[in-house]
């Protein structure tokens, strides 16, 4: 048996048809499950196995082979589905790791309770993103590079003004790489009228230091630059 | 110019170009409460914040100096670089 994990997907809207088509271009064997005949021919060549299945009926997912997986991943919007189904994947087929989204935080915190390993909250999580560049002075930009990683810009936290990179020592303590900052560059020869040249220095030396107001452009697990943006 | 003047935006314009900005903003800052409105020493605070990414007070500053003198192009183009952010 191969050393890579195998995944299940079940419910195939939006959010769970885009985990399972992501996961299977990554090269990893994703069995997808839903109700909707139309779900499964759209996603069928696509996934390993695209199996048309009532998500409760049990006998059906033992037969097959749902207990084999090593991830099973629940996108089911039906709050009782989601949950019956959650308990079932856990206390029954001992799936090691399950992982559910979560329409809001009572169905979060029922997931929770019944020993979900992680849960999503897919709409809460984009729109907290979303305010939080429109919002906060100091995020200048997202790109969502895959589900895990962005590629953020924000304005360098006070606590790394005057300190090099490699004093910040970003990698290792944040798991995080500047690629570029980007610069406002005193430029000024008039005392009467200043001005500024913006500069972007592109993959930063680890002896460059960090001046006020920098732009820094990094790309890490979005779990860890959150800790940057909070800082 | 006036004296006093002339050594406040110079002073600031020395902090500016020693990237020490906090200090250049307080220069600023405090030659304003000589010089209220000054679009001279308002247009240089808001160079400042934009270097620093201060969007908010830039925009402030700028907005400032069109208030005092409408015809400043410089100013007016700061501004509308910092709106379309």
């Amino acid at each position: 048996m191969s050393d890579k994990k195998f995944f299940a997907v079940i419910g195939l809207s939006s959010f769970g048809y885009h985990v399972a088509t992501k996961l299977s271009e990554k090269g990893y064997e994703v069995i997808a499950i839903d109700s909707d005949e139309g779900k499964i021919d759209d996603i069928s060549n696509k996934v390993t196995h695209a199996i048309q299945l009532n998500a409760l009926d049990e006998k059906g997912l033992k037969e097959v082979g749902l207990m084999d997986v090593d991830v099973a991943i629940i996108a089911i919007k039906d709050i009782a589905t989601s949950i019956l189904l959650s308990s079932f994947l856990k206390e029954d087929l001992k799936i090691r790791k399950v992982i559910a989204k979560a329409s809001d935080q009572k169905h979060g915190k029922v997931l929770e309770k019944i020993g979900v390993d992680r849960i999503i909250y897919p709409e809460l999580e984009s729109a907290d993103r979303l305010a939080n560049t429109l919002i906060s002075p100091s995020i200048f930009d997202i790109i969502e590079l895959s589900p895990s990683y962005n590629l953020v810009e924000i304005k360098t936290p006070e606590i790394f003004v005057g300190k090099t990179i490699e004093e910040i020592d970003i990698r290792k303590r944040y798991d995080i790489n500047i690629i570029a900052i980007k610069r406002k560059q005193p430029s000024t020869t008039d005392s009467y009228k200043l001005s500024f040249e913006e500069n972007t220095i592109i993959s930063p030396s680890p002896k460059e230091r960090i001046i006020e107001g920098d732009i820094l452009v990094m790309i890490g697990l979005k779990e860890d630059l959150e800790k940057i943006e909070n800082l | 110019m006036e004296p006093d003047k002339e050594k406040i935006l110079e002073a600031g314009f020395f902090y500016f170009q020693n990237q020490n900005f906090k200090k250049a903003i307080k220069i600023f800052e405090e030659g304003l409460t000589l010089f209220p409105d000054d679009a001279d020493i308002y247009y240089n605070l808001g160079i400042v914040y934009e270097s620093i990414n201060d969007i908010e007070k830039a925009k402030e500053c700028f907005k400032k100096v069109l208030e005092i003198d409408k015809n400043n192009t410089d100013a007016k183009k700061h501004l509308e670089n910092l709106i379309n952010l």
